[in-house]
């Protein structure tokens, strides 16, 4: 990436994490948290499609690493970094499990079962008392002396994070990964076990998911089994696609965008069905490349009289 | 041993409906190739306007079968509209590109379960009873209009698998499925039987839907709930493969009404969820998919 | 010419329902060669190709690379032995780099970058590639992506490449100059070379020796002279053009 770019994207990070140190009221506060989140886990869905798989069961392992998280610091009293980590690795270890059963075969059997396994998790948190059932978990808290700074702690989690992913993706793995989607079987003919791969692929998203999932129970203090519906990963394909899928960026700019636009534009009900079915549709049919897709095909008409050819 | 017989009639007739619905699913996958994630938003439209439908035309003076026929009718043409424009406009710049498809058919479920959340106020309805009367079979009870939705649900079923079998549309159309280019290069009209089976697939959806309304409580948001299932039908049976549906459909169907008797719902859909997982996990593709 | 047998096919079958794509196949690759795999359209050639590369399973007999059996074997698997293959139809990554393209295929072989990098570099440099590595491999000419499936096979130095009709749509000197590649493979690097290949021509200028399918059956073997004068081998494509 061109270094002037590099100090830009510094400079916008570190004026999240200032944003974030010295916001005032709760509900900027909050506004911080669901927008820093939104994009993590837009970056996350983001990277299972690397390897061209939809993870809709996303929602399910933000669920996991949620409810791990929540169980560890509200009947176990463990330290906030520990739960975090107990979340995340509840949801990464899951995730290889489910992954390994439904990457194996060629088709959309992932992603039709992903759906299933997000709503049937769902359920048995229902079913669960020890974690409040229905109505759900209350007083998940991060510790005391963080309360006032948790917002700038998600920010630096979640910069931390995308920095990962985005190494990765530019690995030699982060590379396989999009051989996997251009041509699976060229891969297997190089002497690469795409399976275990892909299972490790969205072992990997997952674990994030779950970071997600564990700094959303200490954010919101509060969740229950309807916040982790397939809803969820729908969005984050909404704010993925208008943000566009070319780039990490593009995940960030999408979230962002989307998140605020549906913060002030609406209430709930129907309208939030409409508004994120129609951001999707005509995404996909005007704007295939999204916000980022737009942003560089403007920068590179504007350099054309310039350049040589 | 009445009991069990109950059960069976039972499963049948959620069947019936499970069924249509994954026919259509498997169908428009086999012709296309593509996940159409608004099936179920399909068969909530058909199902939503028979609901509003008959009240409104018994209360301008129709007899009841007639509001029924009428009804039905509008329904299935309604939706095939709907169908047909989302294919022109949509589905079809996607065919055979399963995730771009996919993910335009989340929106426009999405989108769709919007509408008609807003169109049809979110309050659930009951439509009135066509025919009266109870039937016991062999033990078992079941009510007549129930057991006229299992029939013609047979039947739709059967004659299905007799057109593709038998007439050279349904010989086309699995052409198509097995090796796209191959029927082209047969002379196949690749497209126009593309159209043709994403609007049966539709219009199965739709008989599911309105064949439905009459015994159940309809919400806007049914399509969901069905979808999913409907989604564990055909992994379990195999993407593609009509028998595969019906044995797919079958097999939830006994599940949840099995389940729900002696459990409760909710844990009759994670029981299906752990079954699809482990037919997964011996055959990758579904128990009559193609490797 | 050593007369080590790198690769051996014994009676192998392989069906689809009821169908025989190839009956009792056998023969053998002898290291260092340039073995030639024809056969009218329908003869069981790509199948031969799936099956010795793991893509299918026999549905009987055996298959020997190397001494070791190998039937039934996944593709990675068999990759990892030293038997690497091409397709006919896109063998590339169209959205990545040729450099991505070759360094997709080095990942297994080596632990560090630049060992990897070492080996991209190299391959590209044997196969006239080095202008083109960051091009994106889907824009390039015709038969400059085909030099790039070669490339991305060859960078594993495999014992065995397998290329499935890597001449399609090659013009004349395109072709020159891949069979110029494909004998310099095997002349400074002992790689053996299976071909499956349309282009008569080029087959008969290039193999050592020649193996001929009809109908999913062994048709005739022996050197390119032989062949061409084959009555069973010249009726069974002439009886072919319709």
């Amino acid at each position: 990436m061109a270094s002037r770019s590099r100090a830009l994207l510094a400079a916008a990070g570190a004026c999240a994490v200032a944003g974030s140190f010295f916001s005032g009221s709760d509900f900027v506060s909050s506004l911080i948290i669901w927008v820093a989140l939104n994009v993590l886990m837009t970056a996350s869905f983001r990277f299972v499609l690397l390897m061209g798989e939809l993870n809709f069961a996303m929602a399910g392992f933000v669920g996991i690493g949620a409810y791990a998280a929540g169980i560890a610091t509200t009947l176990y009293d463990l330290p906030l970094a520990l739960a975090l980590l107990l979340g995340a690795a509840a949801a990464g270890l899951i995730s290889l499990v489910v992954g390994f059963i439904t990457l194996r075969a060629k088709g959309p059997y992932f992603m039709l079962i992903s759906f299933a396994f997000t709503e049937v998790l769902r359920l048995i948190y229902t079913r669960i008392d020890l974690i409040g059932g229905n109505s759900g978990m209350v007083g998940i808290f991060p510790p005391a002396y963080l309360a006032r700074y948790y917002p700038t702690l998600v920010v630096l989690l979640v910069l931390l994070f995308l920095f990962i992913l985005y190494r990765v993706e530019r690995s030699d793995f982060g590379k396989i990964l999009v051989a996997i989607r251009n041509n699976d079987q060229l891969v297997q003919t190089v002497g690469i076990n795409v399976h275990l791969t892909k299972v490790w692929c969205l072992g990997v998203a997952s674990f994030v998911a779950g970071v997600c999932g564990a700094l959303l129970a200490h954010g919101n203090n509060v969740i229950s089994p309807g916040d982790f519906s397939f809803l969820l990963a729908v969005y984050t394909l909404a704010y993925l696609k208008v943000g566009g899928e070319a780039h990490i960026l593009g995940a960030v700019a999408g979230a962002i965008v989307l998140t605020l636009l549906a913060q002030y534009a609406l209430g709930f009900g129907a309208y939030e069905h409409i508004f994120y079915g129609a951001a999707i549709v005509i995404s996909v049919i005007l704007l295939p490349q999204g916000l980022f897709g737009l942003g560089q095909r403007l920068a590179l008409a504007r350099r054309r009289p310039d350049s040589r050819d | 041993m009445d009991i069990y017989v109950q059960l069976l009639i039972n499963s049948l007739q959620i069947s019936a409906v499970y069924v249509l619905f994954s026919l259509g699913l498997t169908l428009i996958f086999g012709v296309m190739r593509i996940v159409n994630f608004a099936h179920g938003e399909f068969f909530a439209l058909a199902a939503l306007l028979l609901a509003v439908a008959v009240p409104w035309l018994v209360g301008i003076g129709a007899p009841l079968p007639v509001a029924f026929a009428l009804a039905f009718l509008g329904a299935l043409g309604a939706v095939l509209v709907l169908g047909k424009l989302l294919y022109e406009f949509a589905f079809r710049r996607f065919q055979r590109d399963m995730i771009g498809s996919f993910v335009l058919s989340v929106g426009l479920a999405l989108l769709l379960q919007g509408v008609f959340i807003e169109m049809f106020t979110g309050a659930a309805r009951k439509l009135p009873t066509l025919i009266e009367g109870t039937v016991r079979i062999l033990g078992g009870a079941i009510t007549v209009q129930r057991l006229i939705l299992c029939l013609i649900a047979l039947l739709v079923a059967v004659a299905m698998c007799w057109a593709i079998v038998s007439t050279r549309l349904g010989k086309a159309l699995r052409a198509v499925a097995e090796d796209h280019e191959a029927a082209m290069l047969q002379g196949v009209p690749y497209r126009r039987i593309a159209r043709i089976g994403f609007l049966i697939g539709t219009l199965l959806a739709a008989v599911a839907g309105a064949l439905l309304a009459p015994v159940v409580v309809i919400s806007p948001v049914i399509g969901s709930s069905y979808l999913i299932k409907g989604f564990i039908a055909v992994v379990i049976g195999g993407l593609g493969s009509i028998p595969g549906a019906i044995i797919g459909s079958i097999l939830i169907a006994v599940i949840e009404s099995v389940g729900g008797y002696y459990f409760d719902p909710s844990l009759a859909t994670i029981a299906m969820f752990v079954i699809v997982m482990l037919v997964l996990l011996i055959r990758p593709t579904g128990l009559m998919g193609n490797g | 010419m050593a007369t080590e047998v790198l690769l051996s096919v014994e009676g192998m079958s392989r069906h689809f329902g009821g169908l025989a794509a190839v009956s009792d196949l056998s023969f053998e690759v002898r290291r260092g060669e340039i073995l030639g795999l024809i056969g009218p359209n329908g003869a069981g050639k790509s199948t031969t190709f799936n099956v010795i590369s793991g893509f299918y399973k026999p549905t009987t007999g055996r298959l020997k690379f190397a001494g070791e059996d190998i039937g039934g074997r996944s593709p990675q698997q068999i990759s990892r032995k030293g038997l690497v293959r091409t397709f006919q139809h896109g063998s590339l990554l169209r959205e990545m780099t040729v450099y991505d393209n070759i360094r997709v295929a080095t990942v297994s072989l080596f632990r560090t970058g630049s060992e990897r990098d070492q080996r991209v570099v190299e391959t590209a440099q044997m196969l006239h590639l080095s202008e083109h590595l960051q091009e994106l491999a889907g824009n390039l000419p015709h038969g400059l992506q085909r030099m790039v499936s070669i490339a991305i096979a060859f960078a594993r130095r495999a014992r065995l490449l397998c290329l499935d009709e890597p001449l399609t749509g090659l013009n004349q000197s395109e072709v020159a100059h891949a069979l110029a590649t494909f004998r310099r493979i095997r002349d400074e690097f002992g790689c053996t070379i299976l071909l499956v290949e349309h282009n008569m021509k080029a087959v008969m200028e290039i193999c050592d020796r020649i193996v001929v399918l009809e109908h999913g059956e062994f048709l005739a073997e022996g050197k390119p002279a032989e062949i061409a004068q084959n009555e069973a081998v010249i009726s069974a494509y002439l009886g072919k053009r319709k």
